[in-house]
């Protein structure tokens, strides 16, 4: 789905935090959204966390850092970080140029389904709502 | 009617709570704080790294110990600086959607009073994105920003001397040739106010102007107030965290490949073995052509002006295989150049290898 320019794919799960999620049992793919890195610009270098460690829903666990911005990123989902994208480490603007395909951050192994009530689908009213008033608070578009 | 953006004037801290007392705002950030402005400066003098860097890759560690300068590690993005009583910092610490999320917008705000500022001084500074402010080209001053806790933060420095001495000297180089081309394109490429003025001006009387155009820019009254006892409790917390050893010396795979003086321009070196010898290249880059460059190492060239020629025949040619072999080529024939081991191909490559670390 587009969103006022931004692409925002149906088959992914959203959060307030520009994250997005994609489910398959019980792995959760997380990366950064189109408008994210478009409102980061390019992206220099992430720190790329390591397999193994607990993540929370909500909490920082990863940094990263462009044009002399350090960002950081929450977690979309609580679990064990069973795979991260060493790419990034080499290749820090897949970011930019594929947030959905190769830009992905980590996989967690996933330990509260129920989670994923708290995360928004593209074709929530909600979503593109967040997405429209984030661009008007900040006079974007 | 938008709120009042609390203005806590700290005038000079010890070196690391010049640092800390920003962190500690943004992380006890909620909801009922206000947007605040720090302005701050240290003590004594001090080296700040970015926060995704390696201490011992960038700063030449044992100097700064054996001169008694601080090393701090902050949280905000860019590189190692040389830091001292002759800047003024001005730390926004605001909520998230009280400033722009874009990165260039959130940083044409931050930088918009301090242009007027120095304007209102006389001084033809701009706004020179992403995120500079230049003088004529020159830089005067860069900023910072991260994300902490719940809040934004932008830093960055009102210029009013600067030591570019000591800036080359703290920074850990491959060679003193690497090291006397950054002092002399700090010196070329950065400036100051007492630089353009040709005095410096009365601290009060800038910061004045400043907070006038910052009130201006965000459409905000500034109040003065002070920090809270929270604040200040995670300061001193901070200040104890900030000093450890594992914080300071924490690995950091931000690489920056040689030294960035602003935005156009960059300092680099490369080294090439050839059969005829090492060739060390070190130039100064600006917007992709050579602007300056020094060869050496200890291959035999004759005549003995041979590699004076060759340095200024490179300046102006942009850092491209064929452009600079032509130069390279052109020299060789007009000069007549020997340098066993040395060829025309050998040297072009030497060149080109800047372009190889030059991202």
């Amino acid at each position: 789905m587009n969103i006022s320019g931004y692409e925002f794919p149906d088959d992914l799960y959203y959060d307030k935090n520009h994250s997005w999620a994609r489910v398959s049992g019980n792995v959760v793919t997380q990366g950064f959204t189109d408008f994210a890195q478009k409102l980061a610009k390019e992206i220099v270098y992430v720190e790329v966390p390591r397999a193994g460690r607990t993540v929370e829903q909500g909490k920082p666990f990863m940094s990263l850092e462009s044009g002399k911005w350090v960002g950081r990123v929450m977690a979309i989902a609580t679990g064990k970080i069973a795979k991260a994208n060493e790419e990034l480490e080499f290749s820090p603007t897949l970011l930019n140029e594929s947030p959905y395909d190769k830009g992905w951050m980590v996989q967690v192994e996933m330990s509260d389904a129920d989670e994923l009530k708290n995360l928004m689908r593209a074709s929530d009213p909600a979503f593109a709502d967040l997405i429209k008033s984030e661009m008007a608070k900040y006079k974007l578009g | 009617m938008p709120s009042d953006v609390r203005l806590i004037d700290l005038k000079l801290v010890p070196p690391i709570r010049s640092q800390t007392i920003y962190h500690a705002l943004a992380y006890a950030l909620d909801p009922s704080s206000p947007d605040t402005i720090i302005l701050v400066g240290p003590t004594d003098p001090y080296v700040c790294i970015g926060f995704h860097q390696e201490l011992e890759k960038e700063v030449d560690v044992e100097y700064c110990r054996a001169h008694g300068l601080p090393m701090v590690r902050r949280e905000v993005g860019g590189g190692a600086v040389y830091l001292d009583q002759n800047q003024v910092f001005m730390q926004w610490i605001f909520h998230r959607g009280a400033l722009p999320a874009d990165l260039g917008e959130r940083f044409a705000l931050y930088v918009k009073p301090l242009v007027e500022t120095y304007h209102a001084l006389g001084i033809p500074a701009n706004y020179r994105p992403i995120n500079d402010v230049h003088v004529r080209g020159k830089k005067i001053g860069g900023t910072g920003a991260a994300q902490m806790g719940e809040a934004e933060v932008v830093v960055g420095s009102l210029m009013f001397d600067f030591n570019f001495d000591l800036m080359a000297r703290i920074l850990k180089v491959s060679s003193e040739k690497m090291r006397d081309k950054i002092f002399q394109s700090l010196n070329e490429y950065m400036t100051t106010m007492t630089r353009e003025l040709g005095h410096t001006p009365d601290r009060d009387t800038v910061v004045k102007i400043y907070l006038e155009k910052c009130a201006a820019a965000l459409g905000r009254d500034i109040v003065p107030g002070e920090p809270t006892a929270k604040e200040l409790q995670l300061a001193e917390r901070l200040d104890r965290q900030f000093a450890t050893d594992e914080w300071l010396h924490q690995k950091g795979g931000l690489r920056q490949v040689g030294v960035k003086i602003h935005e156009d321009v960059r300092v680099l070196e490369a080294a090439h073995k050839t059969p005829g010898g090492l060739v060390r290249v070190t130039a100064r880059v600006r917007e992709g052509r050579i602007d300056d460059v020094t060869l050496s190492g200890d291959f035999t060239m004759l005549p003995k002006f041979a590699p004076g020629a060759l340095e200024l025949a490179l300046r102006g040619t942009a850092l491209e295989e064929s452009a600079v072999h032509a130069r390279i080529a052109e020299v060789y024939h007009s000069v007549s150049i020997q340098s066993p081991g040395v060829t025309m191909e050998e040297l072009t490559k030497a060149v080109m290898l800047l372009t190889a670390s030059n991202q």
